[in-house]
């Protein structure tokens, strides 16, 4: 059985969109409590005067994105 | 590049990212086909007359050389999910994972570039496979920038924001208000003229409780909004289905009208069922006996 997450309150939900621009809370886990879609966080985030974060290069992906960038990077140049 | 590189959406947020930055065709610069799971495809896009949904089908349709959607079993479920009306949260990626396997079974040769949002690839330990990479939005973006392609990644994410907040106040995909927000003034004086249809759930604005929106809790925004069956105050509630509109003096001080109308919903709050009742006195003949 599916169990939807409970809405969270006005001030839940500023707390939690503010840890998320901070990169403390992943959407992941913002889906888990109950934001149903990335337009709500956008929104939130947007009200807020915050903007969506963009993830350091670190953590346990860093090899991957960095061969992703590289990739990307390759393919910008080979566009041109 | 000698490999074929597909890049293949994850979810819905580098899609909503992109299109709120009027920015979709960004995804087609690097030239890599673009595989978009149908799971991502319909959780982006179910909701019929959604801002955000008709760009992304138009795109879709006007780049079919590119881009593609995927039909996986996971989208399959994620119908039959929809007609059950159970939840469809988190199949995007599921649906992702099983179009890579897909690809990189089907070719030996193939490599993938999945894109993530932001904060998911900081944290979460994505697939660990030769052929595959990753990206996020926000890497995405800076490349771009590197390349001259955009002006600037934070600006870019800037207006994203900006204009989701834009979207959420005209009644976005998720229509409701803050509550925070709602001028309990106005509210309480039954002034109905600025109100708009359709924003705030029907089942809510009805039953309003004027005892909540008129408490100094509420006006400091600690208070959500509770139900209340006080007749006094429904027989001249908005009409169903009415709003609003958010209002820049959400901390006035209520009117002598909403006192007025305070003072009977204190009384109508006490008895409905969310109403907190104070603790009650002792009665004398007990305070005596003690």
């Amino acid at each position: 059985m599916d169990i939807e997450p409970t809405k969270p309150s006005d001030s839940a939900r500023d707390t939690l969109l503010r840890a998320y621009a901070a990169g403390a809370v992943t959407w992941h886990e913002l889906r888990e409590r109950g934001f149903d879609d990335y337009i709500q966080v956008l929104g939130g985030l947007g009200e807020l005067g915050l903007r969506p974060p963009i993830a350091p290069m670190s953590g346990p992906n860093r090899a991957a994105r960095e061969r992703g960038r590289a990739i990307i990077r390759e393919a910008l140049r080979a566009q041109r | 590049m000698n490999k074929p590189f597909s890049l293949i959406v994850t979810d819905t947020s580098p899609l909503f990212t992109l299109v709120l930055a009027d920015s979709l065709d960004a995804l087609l610069r690097p030239g890599l086909s673009v595989n978009i799971p149908d799971a991502v495809y319909i959780e982006a896009t179910r909701v019929h007359g959604a801002p955000g949904a008709e760009q992304i089908v138009g795109w879709i349709n006007a780049h079919l050389d590119l881009v593609r959607i995927v039909p996986t079993d996971i989208g399959i479920d994620q119908q039959r999910r929809l007609e059950e009306g159970r939840t469809i949260r988190g199949l995007g990626e599921h649906a992702a994972m099983e179009t890579l396997d897909r690809l990189l079974r089907a070719d030996q040769e193939a490599a993938a570039l999945l894109l993530f949002e932001d904060s998911d690839i900081a944290k979460r330990r994505a697939v660990v496979d030769e052929r595959v990479s990753l990206i996020s939005t926000g890497d995405f973006l800076r490349e771009l920038e590197a390349a001259g392609l955009i002006q600037s990644a934070d600006h870019i994410l800037d207006q994203v924001a900006q204009r989701g907040a834009m979207w959420t106040a005209s009644g976005g995909r998720s229509a409701t208000p803050r509550r925070g927000r709602v001028c309990a003034t106005s509210f309480a004086a039954g002034l109905t003229s600025r109100t708009r249809s359709n924003e705030w759930p029907a089942d809510l604005c009805a039953h309003v409780c004027l005892d909540a929106l008129t408490s100094p809790a509420f006006r400091k925004g600690q208070l959500p909004i509770q139900r209340c069956s006080f007749p006094g105050y429904t027989a001249r509630r908005p009409p169903i289905g009415a709003v609003l509109e958010p209002h820049d003096r959400g901390n006035a001080p209520p009117t002598s009208r909403a006192k007025r109308g305070a003072a009977h919903a204190v009384r109508g709050a006490a008895r409905s069922r969310d109403a907190v009742r104070p603790p009650r006195r002792p009665l004398r003949r007990a305070r005596r006996g003690a």
